[in-house]
């Protein structure tokens, strides 16, 4: 209750204040969206599943839009920056449906 | 991370896992049982990590007391990184909203500057026009003073009428061309960026030159008079006759025989061409004779540079 209320919180924040972006970290701000909302739906299965563990979310949170971030920026210096974004969408995008459905069925099954 | 390495590890939370995996069998060693990333992927979704630190400290789950106490500041922590994640999504959204209409505006500037630049020049070819006017008026009251002038002044105005830098009037053949109709149900090369439904310049090259071979003498496209230095071309989408931006629908009006002009022209290279050009790529185009067409004055006709030879002059 109180994750969800800190989602919100940040959301009116970030609509409030409206932070401005430097130049140079637009093009991985989307990607590190998509590698966070991973890392949360990630958790939320966790969470159902009776396993969460507030370390391992932290961890996989951080380390995810890390890693992406870094995906991306290697891809910009050689050059194919735009596939490498495609590609970290399509891998998180999968993950991100897979455990939307295991949620879906632990919620309607469980 | 702690558990990549580790085979014998649970890969996915088994205490859970049966309805949460749809195929692939559970028994075998989860390395052999990944036919392709993408399964891979699929399957391992959740991050290995969880199912190993439950099997490493079963506590939390189990017990009711210290999951509480747990949770006191682990749920702090990851509200923490929900208020990021909300933050960078907010962020992110007002980021591209932000940007939408920033293009927009930009393009509304151009336009709006291509506007008021066009009639600026328009403006200033009414001017032209006029002085021009005016200088012929002059120049043959001037020539009316003698012979030898009355007979320059004939001479001139010949040689005006063909330049095309006066006005002309006469029957002849319109022509409208316009882009295919916007139904996408031509076939039209994906990739290579001319989009073939639209009219090209080149198209408007081959109807005009066409127009010269049947015999038209004085030729305009939207009004805009065809001289000796006039260019068709194009310049992104746009098409620049005399280097002015046209849209279409292109009407191409050609002064010429009206009984001759209509058949040499339906019959010749561009004739054909065009017709091949309608019925590949939809590209619409109408021939109507015109009892009498009034054509403009063509704008290029000061030469800086090209003199005549001196001992031609006789």
């Amino acid at each position: 209750m109180i994750a969800a209320l800190g989602l919100l919180i940040g959301v009116v924040v970030g609509l409030l204040v409206q932070p401005t972006v430097p130049f140079w970290l637009q093009p991985y701000l989307p990607i590190a969206l998509i590698a966070a909302l991973d890392a949360v739906f990630g958790g939320v299965r966790a969470l159902l599943e009776g396993i969460f563990n507030d370390k391992v979310f932290v961890v996989s949170f951080v380390s995810n839009i890390l890693v992406a971030a870094l995906v991306v920026f290697i891809g910009d210096q050689i050059g194919v920056g735009a596939q490498l974004s495609t590609a970290v969408v399509v891998v998180l995008g999968i993950r991100i449906f897979s455990n939307a459905a295991a949620i879906r069925r632990q919620l309607f099954h469980a | 991370m702690a558990g990549q390495g580790t085979i014998d590890g649970p890969t996915l939370p088994r205490s859970a896992g049966a309805p949460a995996r749809v195929f692939g069998s559970p028994g075998s060693s989860p390395r052999a049982s990944t036919v392709s990333l993408l399964d891979e992927i699929w399957h391992e979704a959740l991050d290995r990590d969880y199912a190993e630190a439950a099997r490493r400290d079963p506590v939390p789950a189990a017990a009711g007391a210290p999951a509480r106490r747990r949770s006191g500041r682990g749920g702090l922590l990851v509200s923490v990184f929900l208020v990021i994640l909300g933050l960078l999504a907010a962020t992110a959204v007002v980021q591209v909203q932000r940007r939408a209409p920033a293009a927009a505006q930009t393009r509304q500037a151009l336009i709006s500057e291509i506007d008021q630049r066009t009639t600026e020049t328009d403006g200033l070819q009414e001017g032209v026009e006029a002085l021009r006017a005016e200088v012929g008026r002059v120049r043959g009251e001037a020539l009316q003073l003698s012979d030898d002038g009355e007979a320059l002044d004939e001479k001139i105005s010949r040689l005006e009428l063909s330049t095309g830098v006066v006005p002309v009037t006469g029957p002849g053949l319109r022509v409208v061309i316009d882009d295919a109709e916007p139904s996408g149900s031509v076939d039209q090369p994906a990739s290579g960026g001319v989009d073939a439904t639209r009219v090209l310049d080149r198209d408007l090259q081959m109807l005009v030159n066409g127009l010269w071979e049947a015999g038209a003498e004085a030729v305009a496209i939207n009004g805009q008079r065809i001289t000796a230095l006039t260019a068709i071309r194009s310049a992104g989408d746009a098409i620049l006759v005399d280097y002015r931006p046209l849209s279409p629908p292109y009407t191409v009006e050609a002064i010429g025989d009206p009984r001759a002009l209509e058949p040499a022209f339906a019959d010749g290279a561009a004739g054909r061409e065009l017709r091949v050009v309608k019925e590949t790529f939809g590209i619409r185009f109408d021939i109507s004779s015109v009892k009498r067409l009034e054509l403009p004055a063509g704008s290029g006709a000061t030469l800086r540079y090209a003199k005549r030879e001196v001992k031609e002059h006789s």
